[in-house]
């Protein structure tokens, strides 16, 4: 009895704390060849392919990055589909502390790929690297338009803390733009110089290109930005007639001169009909409407954009094709001075949408819409007819591709205002710059907050 | 004596058994004490001015899809 007593005693000393030292890692293995480490990146592709918010953005972003614009006239919106889709910025500011954290989970992955493949001279070694570079300066990109002001002459401007190494413990302060701006471009030239040979992989050299002749456009570097155009347009020039619609009316498939694009799983369609059914309840604005007054009968993107009741008919999808080359060039040869160059490609571009149209001359080109609600350009300067004319081919040619949000914000950040039961919501300049997350403002000492948030609760 | 070391351990093991795992929700909820959310500008009223330009774009619009 005492026995049994003393054992069943001793046995409930041990039953306790049973799952002493009970982490295991489930699941997880630490990658050691290329293969391995590729899983981490096919997790990121396949999510592009299926339609992710972070890296390429998919159907239901670019139907909220139109929503935050003047495109569509929130004024006009019925309900109560409209009680789905945000009414203005404002609605959605908080919800991108999320996709700052996103942005790093993904550059993080990145970085361990970078910092631990070994299998480097393989070419599947090298795909795997170059895709990491490519994904991670994208990323890098993506927090540049996004979490920092606009960047053309704001070279010492707050940038984001650049990350290159995998390490819990650090704590790394913002960067300024400049050097933002040169981790991106770093990344991506590193990405071309690793020339991606598996189409899987989908960040190939010309993919990169075109994303050089973005950052550097974004960041003002003019003289860089149409080397880059111009290399991409080459290989990928205009599409103009039937090929330019038959690539437009192609919801999920990348096609024509499309150089990467979400959502191109075809089991998508439902979804993609659903998000765009929502914000169809958002009629089409009349400063949009208004922009094909003049050539309305024969621009091919006046039927393929919306009804005659301003409803929209274009399919919004999130990709990278040359038309933004081409108006990225004529953008780039105007603020670099060559005025006759950004004008031929402006009328080249011009030739490839509009049937019959005739060139613009310096002299015919339309006097600037004092309405418009860009009143600067991304130099603070004036509006001009040329430049002016450049941005509304660029706010046609981009509707529904989530492309005007970041026109306004790199054009002088206007504040906008539109209503709903009675009341006024403004978009203000600070709003275009988003904020970063509240947790890593509190626990990274010195890690300085985009003005406007002062107060979190 | 025997009485003594079976009481003993009695109570050494009352003792153990009581004081493991003595704190199950050691860890406080994450968002408990912390911010998450950054405050946005209430909306303000609309102004006269406010209204006649709903109205105006509300006209232009019905103007324009009932031809």
């Amino acid at each position: 009895m005492k026995k049994t007593f003393i054992i069943l005693c001793i046995g409930a000393v041990l039953c306790s704390c049973t799952k002493y030292l009970d982490i295991k890692p489930y699941g997880q293995t630490i990658p050691q060849t290329a293969e391995e480490f590729s899983a981490l990146l096919h997790y990121h592709l396949d999510l592009i392919d299926q339609g992710e918010e972070t890296i390429l953005g998919n159907i239901s972003s670019v139907c909220d990055y139109e929503c935050y614009t003047d495109n569509l006239e929130a004024i006009l919106q019925s309900y109560p589909k409209g009680n789905y889709i945000p009414l203005y910025i404002g609605d959605q500011l908080n919800d991108k502390q999320l996709y700052y954290s996103n942005l790093y989970a993904v550059i993080r992955d990145c970085n361990i790929i970078i910092d631990g493949l070994e299998e480097r001279n393989t070419q599947v070694g090298k795909d795997v690297l170059g895709t990491a570079h490519a994904i991670r300066g994208v990323c890098y990109y993506n927090l540049l338009r996004n979490f920092c002001e606009p960047a053309v002459n704001n070279g010492n401007g707050l940038g984001v803390p650049v990350v290159t190494h995998f390490d819990m413990e650090d704590r790394v302060l913002r960067s300024t733009i400049s050097q933002t701006v040169q981790q991106a471009e770093s990344d991506m030239l590193a990405a071309i110089s690793y020339d991606i040979s598996d189409e899987i992989y989908r960040f190939n050299s010309d993919v990169m290109r075109g994303y050089l002749a973005r950052l550097y456009f974004w960041a003002g570097n003019w003289s860089n930005a149409i080397v880059y155009a111009r290399q991409v347009l080459e290989k990928y020039p205009l599409l103009s007639g039937n090929a330019y619609l038959s690539m437009m009316q192609e919801a999920t498939t990348m096609t024509g001169n499309m150089l990467i694009k979400s959502c191109i799983h075809s089991d998508k369609r439902a979804e993609y009909n659903s998000a765009m059914d929502y914000v169809a309840c958002r009629p089409v604005s009349k400063s949009l409407v208004g922009l094909y007054d003049a050539d309305k009968e024969n621009d091919i993107r006046y039927s393929l954009s919306f009804s005659n009741r301003r409803i929209l008919t274009k399919n919004a999808f999130s990709c990278l094709r040359s038309a933004e080359m081409q108006l990225i060039l004529a953008e780039s040869l105007y603020h670099d001075n060559d005025t006759e160059g950004a004008l031929s490609a402006l009328n080249e571009f011009r030739r490839n949408r509009i049937t019959g149209v005739i060139d613009y001359t310096m002299e015919t080109l339309p006097a600037v819409n004092e309405d418009d609600i860009i009143k600067e350009d991304a130099l603070g300067n004036s509006m001009t007819p040329l430049l002016y004319a450049i941005l509304n081919e660029r706010r046609k040619e981009f509707f529904m591709e989530g492309d005007r949000w970041y026109e306004l914000k790199r054009n002088g950040r206007p504040e906008m205002w539109t209503t709903k039961n009675g009341l006024k919501y403004t978009t203000f300049e600070y709003m275009y710059t988003f904020p970063l997350p509240v947790e890593d403002i509190e626990l990274v000492e010195g890690l300085v907050q985009n003005p406007g948030y002062d107060e979190a609760i | 004596m025997k009485r003594i070391i079976i009481l003993s351990i009695s109570a050494i093991t009352a003792v153990l058994s009581g004081s493991s795992c003595s704190q199950p929700s050691e860890l406080p909820p994450l968002n408990e004490g912390y911010a998450t959310e950054y405050i946005i500008p209430d909306p303000e009223q609309l102004t006269d001015e406010d209204r006649d330009y709903i109205e105006q774009v509300q006209d232009e619009y019905d103007a324009a899809i009932s031809n």
